[in-house]
């Protein structure tokens, strides 16, 4: 699936508020709950997974990408995008603070290959990064997650 | 011609960060001119297949939870940063043919 069908608009936020990670990972779980792609027990299970496995999440400077289990309450492959107002710490030795939350529902491995590798290839394009984290609108998001 | 390695890119779950170490493993091992096969694992059988891989591939984070193994293991901290993927596995490839 591309990231388009993966992240659609309705599932990206700007300027959110949020006073830890755990609030964090919850905004972005809610626009997963929101638009029907997890049930809200998914949310839960994603806080429960950061806890367990520790901040591994935090996969690049400023960026986590928390997920869970598929069997946690996935109902669709999907992800949710959110750009925070202000950082917060995930305890991430290196890439802390997180400025940019992208939350992962799988059902498989399959669904997220190409969306995945879309992400990584612009989190990697130093322009790319550099206006995801300056975006002020949803639309200025798009504009560069969808340019491919 | 060479059999190709096994390379076992290991995460929490298996189903988000592993396979993003996947893709960044396949672009370095491109760039290294390497033959491998890529494979995913979460953290609770990492062990158990690592007997079977080459090289293990995680995070810095779950390097420790993997547990004692006899395979090197690149451990990664920003998944973006593709010089040091290729650094990390280059000396791993190293380590393999000494």
């Amino acid at each position: 699936m591309s990231l388009m069908e993966l992240l659609p608009k309705e599932r990206i936020a700007v300027a959110v508020e949020a006073d830890d990670w755990e609030s964090a990972v919850r905004a972005a779980g809610r626009l997963l709950v929101e638009t029907g792609a997890a049930e809200e027990r998914y949310i839960d299970g994603m806080i429960a997974t950061t806890k367990e496995l520790g901040p591994y999440i935090v996969i690049a400077p400023g960026v986590a990408i928390p997920h869970s289990r598929p069997e946690d309450g996935v109902l669709k492959p999907s992800l949710a995008f959110l750009k925070l107002t202000k950082p917060v710490e995930f305890g991430h030795q290196e890439n802390d603070p997180v400025h940019l939350v992208i939350a992962l529902g799988a059902t498989d491995h399959d669904q997220h290959v190409e969306a995945l590798g879309t992400i990584a290839k612009i989190l990697m394009d130093e322009a790319s990064y550099t206006a995801l984290l300056s975006a002020q609108t949803v639309d200025d998001v798009t504009k560069v997650l969808y340019q491919t | 011609m060479e059999k190709p390695l096994r390379i076992l890119a290991v995460c929490g779950m298996g189903v988000g960060t592993s396979m993003i170490l996947k893709t960044q493993a396949e672009k370095a091992l491109k760039a290294l001119e390497t033959k491998a096969n890529v494979e995913l694992a979460d953290i609770s059988t990492a062990k158990g297949l690592a007997i079977h891989a080459d090289i293990v591939v995680t995070s810095d984070e779950l390097a420790e939870r993997i547990g004692e193994i006899n395979t090197p293991v690149v451990k990664v901290s920003n998944f973006m940063d593709l010089e040091g993927m290729i650094a990390g596995l280059r000396a791993a490839i190293s380590e393999i043919e000494n």
